[in-house]
């Protein structure tokens, strides 16, 4: 890609912005039969008739009830939202033909946000162990979201009998994600199910914990 | 309370979604600057706000500190995965529990289109309101080592539609790895691993 | 492709304008019609999907944009061009959509150097100049991002976008340049991110 400073760059991003979009197959067949089943217009449909522009088409916008919950931090969200929102309602009131964006304003600034349900949490944790082959390593620690990814938190030690590193650990019920340093460097559990998303360069493994049955 | 060892950190049974079991230490680390830290503390009030797990943001935090990376990236990264966090949640539907979002929004980076997740929901729910986690585990660990993504879903969503349990799930995942890391194509040896699985529980009194 | 209708041999839809081809739907023929979707579905699917950012939205909103233009088309003047005048619901439905996706998607906006730069393609991921663009597109303000796709990628003119968007023409010019000032900043931070 060019030099952004030049018109040229404005050239080649349209050109590629411009690039042909396939229409899908399916995608025509399926309107075409909207198109058959619904009424045919005529020169003489009354100017009248209005859209109401939500859940026309089959679109039905989800409504949900929710409780209002606010946190400390949670006027300045929504405060976030709205401003973020700018500009989107800056929108509507332009386009809007006939009377209802004040409503819509009132009701998107009210849509209420959920807090997270107050369920009570699970204190019961299992106890998970990790095992590492890493014959010629002289340290080995875990790192992963129970521990805050800290380096010095879980050292594993090796076990005299298989020659593995290892270490026992107890962790709540759910997902976590986690890694081995290993001589200082990071390496995924060779063993265990991957993380898919590899932000910051490598991939992390994962473990599930049942909770425990009583 | 019984305490069990689990070998080589696999779960062995099912999950459930313990809400708000607060594993994670909800602080912002002082090594960001003070400008991150606020644009972090609003991104992730934001998605607390919208009832999405926020441990998974803070964990994403403390793994970017620890691997130093850039502030940049590090809100780039949380950033991303509240958005991921958000459509997983929009297609699993509000009664999904944070592991299961969690694992939707991992197998969304994975690559996988919300429509999928949706599917696999409908996939399970006329048997049972099973977490979809290991599922989704089980497609995103399939598609980060060379399986395409739509392949992965669906073999796991014919799975999940004969109501394979989550152990089998992990042991097939296990299988199918071992017969990449052989030398097997993904196409064979999802192929191969579905109908094993299938045909085992067809067997299943 | 030509489109001949079958009770009268040698008649070709595909060279009528739009106008005559809106004329013929409403005396009746659908066929008509399905000529005005294939001249204009790419059309509207490509800045569908640029508006919205993904594919799925856009098919969608551009499926609704079509049966309302074939259910309100009574309502079209000859004296625009039937783009526009398509145009102008189209962008309608992305706007509603837009807002409708914010409601429930919960987007996570915090100042704009933090979008800008979460915009840019991460170190060490591999991104195509197209998925590159998409969030160069994204990072800018609703109401810049569709004059810029109005003006620059499916070439409307001033007059036309107006028309389209109830917007006048000197504000429209104002928010393609802040656009496309954006999108440099946007497309030289990523470069440097790059190196």
């Amino acid at each position: 890609m060019s030099e952004p400073d030049s018109p040229r760059w404005l050239k080649e991003v349209t050109d590629e912005l411009r690039r042909d979009v396939i229409v899908r197959s399916t995608w025509r067949t399926r309107l075409l039969e909207e198109v058959a089943r619904a009424r045919k217009p005529s020169a003489h449909d009354t100017v009248d008739e209005r859209f109401d522009d939500e859940g026309e088409l089959g679109h039905q916008p989800e409504r949900h009830h929710r409780a209002i919950t606010l946190g400390p931090l949670a006027g300045l969200a929504a405060a976030t939202v709205l401003v973020a929102l700018g500009a989107g309602v800056t929108y509507m009131a332009m386009s809007a033909r006939g009377g209802g964006s004040a409503d819509r304003q009132r009701s998107v600034a009210a849509a209420p946000p959920q807090l997270v349900s107050g369920a009570p949490a699970s204190s019961e944790r299992e106890v998970v162990r990790f095992e590492l082959s890493a014959p010629r390593a002289s340290r080995v620690a875990l790192v992963g979201s129970f521990n805050e990814w800290n380096p010095v938190a879980t050292p594993l030690s090796r076990d005299p009998a298989s020659g593995k590193w290892v270490v026992s650990l107890r962790l709540p019920p759910g997902r976590h994600v986690y890694a081995f340093v290993v001589d200082g460097d990071v390496t995924a559990d060779p063993a265990a199910p991957r993380a898919a998303d590899d932000d910051f360069g490598s991939t992390n493994s994962v473990v599930l914990v049942t909770a425990p049955r009583t | 309370m019984i305490v069990r060892l689990l070998a080589l950190a696999f779960a062995a049974a099912s999950i459930t979604a313990a809400a708000g079991a607060q594993a994670v230490d909800r602080t912002l680390p002082a090594q960001l600057s003070v400008p991150t830290r606020a644009t972090l503390e609003r991104l992730i009030d934001s998605a607390r706000v919208a009832g999405l797990p926020i441990d998974p943001l803070y964990s994403k935090v403390r793994e970017g500190v620890f691997r130093s990376a850039d502030e940049s990236r590090v809100v780039a990264a949380v950033q991303r995965l509240a958005r991921d966090l958000g459509d997983a949640r929009m297609a699993l539907g509000d009664s999904a529990g944070a592991e299961e979002v969690t694992a939707g929004a991992n197998a969304l980076r994975a690559g996988l289109h919300p429509a999928d997740l949706s599917r696999l929901r409908e996939a399970r729910r006329p048997r049972s309101d099973h977490p979809l986690t290991v599922a989704l585990v089980v497609i995103a660990d399939l598609a980060t080592r060379g399986v395409p993504a739509a392949m992965a879903v669906a073999s796991v969503n014919e799975l999940v539609t004969r109501n394979v349990s989550d152990g089998s799930l992990l042991s097939f995942r296990q299988n199918v790895e071992r017969d990449l890391v052989g030398g097997r194509s993904p196409a064979s040896a999802l192929d191969a691993r579905t109908r094993a699985l299938i045909d085992d529980e067809r067997r299943r009194p | 492709m030509v489109v001949t209708h079958p009770s009268v041999p040698g008649f070709n839809l595909a060279t009528m304008t739009d106008a005559l081809l809106v004329r013929r739907v409403l005396d009746g023929d659908t066929a008509a019609f399905t000529t005005l979707v294939d001249r204009h579905a790419a059309a509207c699917t490509r800045f569908a999907t640029r508006m919205l950012g993904n594919r799925e939205d856009a098919e969608d909103v551009t499926q609704e944009t079509f049966l309302r233009a074939y259910r309100s088309l009574a309502r079209y003047e000859e004296r625009h061009a039937f783009r526009t005048w398509l145009f102008q619901i189209l962008i309608n439905r992305c706007r509603t959509a837009a807002i409708r996706r914010q409601r429930q998607r919960h987007m996570f906006l915090v100042d704009d150097n933090a979008i800008a730069l979460a915009s840019v393609r991460p170190v060490g991921e591999l991104s195509d100049l197209r998925a590159e663009l998409q969030r160069v597109i994204d990072a800018l303000e609703p109401d810049q991002r569709e004059a810029f796709l109005l003006k620059h990628v499916e070439q409307l003119s001033y007059d036309e976008m107006a028309a389209a968007t109830g917007v006048g023409v000197s504000a429209l010019k104002m928010r393609v340049k802040r656009a496309c000032d954006r999108m440099q900043w946007l497309l030289r931070e990523a470069s440097d991110v790059g190196t």
